[in-house]
């Protein structure tokens, strides 16, 4: 079955997988299927209204700079390099822009010719927030090849990095892939409010049974 | 004989093409971008004294007008004519912390009619100070910026993010 978010007359052959969603398929499934963004960011976003602003800036900021085009390598023949790693020269980078919504949440979007890089900055309020949203990333980034525009390692400062290419942008509908990155966004701060909250609920489970000796 | 007079020749030959490919590729290694007016670094790193006054003028300029309350006129005259040649950083953060008191100081419901008075220009550079705000390492400024941001793009559209991108007059 074709996935919807490839395109039909893709010129590359890399299939994207089904479960090209932010947890792996060994994960219990979401409410709804994760490649109907829409319907789901319809369906939360009374829930998310305080982070709508955010995340359309942010959306209306990878619009605009997802405008990438094929570019070889200028020092190697017939290598093809995300300039925005390779860096290797000025004229081919654009200005990097930043997206914030306080100084814990940022999206930090660099562009150059033929990639983009998007780093996030989740939201990280004590301890043990901080030692989930680690976790999570770092089991997600040792995966990244099964994401395709997931970076294996995350810009210093921030804590998952993406990175796209012409060549996704070629396989892909360019807003599918805003859409995912921005339902990532929406999610993973879910995810870490909920594995929190089981957690402390768990802890307390935990004392009580404990505390029922004495 | 002959034909180990010609590889040595032939070795002498790839070796200064060699040399000719290395040298026929350096000019990938300069950095335009240094040479070029707008960034170029002069010896002396001196400020311009009108581009010191101008930032002043305006920083007084916009506290007169949010002193008379007169938010919407101080954000058209904080966005007009950013110091785009100034290299001074200090400067730079001083102009942008005149412009995000002039922001922040509009209400959220007097946003749509403040933008729909500047002219294109100052719709650009509008969302260049508020994207140099986002980038403001505190985020006090952010919360009230994704209003602006939302309302800017309405009017200037991607075209007024994709200068920023690009453009090379920048404001931070």
């Amino acid at each position: 079955m074709p996935s919807p978010l490839r395109r039909p007359g893709g010129r590359f052959r890399q299939t994207i997988r089904p479960e090209f969603a932010p947890w792996p398929s060994f994960f219990p499934p979401p409410p709804f299927s994760l490649l109907s963004p829409c319907i789901l960011s319809l369906a939360m976003s009374a829930t998310t209204s305080a982070l709508r602003p955010y995340l359309n800036a942010v959306k209306a900021s990878l619009d605009a700079s997802l405008c990438i085009e094929n570019f070889p390598s200028q020092l190697v023949e017939r290598h093809n390099k995300p300039e925005v790693e390779a860096r290797s020269s000025k004229e081919d980078l654009l200005t990097p822009i930043v997206v914030s919504r306080n100084e814990n949440e940022r999206v930090l979007i660099e562009s150059s010719i033929n990639s983009v890089r998007i780093s996030i900055s989740i939201k990280q309020i004590d301890d043990i927030d901080r030692i989930l949203c680690h976790k999570l990333t770092r089991f997600l980034m040792m995966r990244a090849e099964n994401f395709v525009v997931l970076r294996r390692k995350a810009i210093a400062g921030y804590d998952i990095s993406f990175l796209i290419t012409n060549f996704h942008v070629e396989q892909m509908y360019k807003h599918k892939l805003v859409d995912f990155i921005i339902q990532f966004m929406e999610d993973i701060d879910k995810e870490i409010s909920e594995m929190k909250l089981s957690l402390n609920a768990r802890a307390r489970i935990c004392a009580e049974e404990f505390l029922k000796h004495f | 004989m002959r034909r180990g007079r010609h590889t040595k020749h032939f070795a002498e030959d790839m070796s200064s093409f060699s040399v000719s490919v290395g040298d026929s590729s350096k000019h990938r290694n300069i950095d335009v971008d240094s040479l070029l007016r707008e960034g170029y670094e002069d010896d002396d790193q001196s400020v311009d004294a009108s581009v010191v006054a101008s930032i002043n003028d305006r920083a007084t300029n916009v506290r007169t007008l949010l002193n008379k309350g007169d938010a919407a006129g101080s954000v058209a005259v904080a966005v007009d004519n950013p110091p785009f040649n100034c290299n001074d950083a200090a400067l730079k953060a001083k102009n942008l912390e005149t412009v995000m008191s002039s922001l922040s100081a509009v209400r959220a419901a007097d946003i749509p009619a403040v933008i729909k008075s500047l002219t294109p220009e100052q719709v650009d550079n509008l969302v260049k100070y508020i994207y140099a705000g986002f980038a403001i390492p505190s985020g006090q400024y952010s919360g009230h910026l994704l209003l602006w941001h939302e309302k800017a793009i309405e009017v200037g559209g991607l075209g007024s993010i994709t200068r920023v991108l690009t453009s090379r007059k920048t404001v931070n």
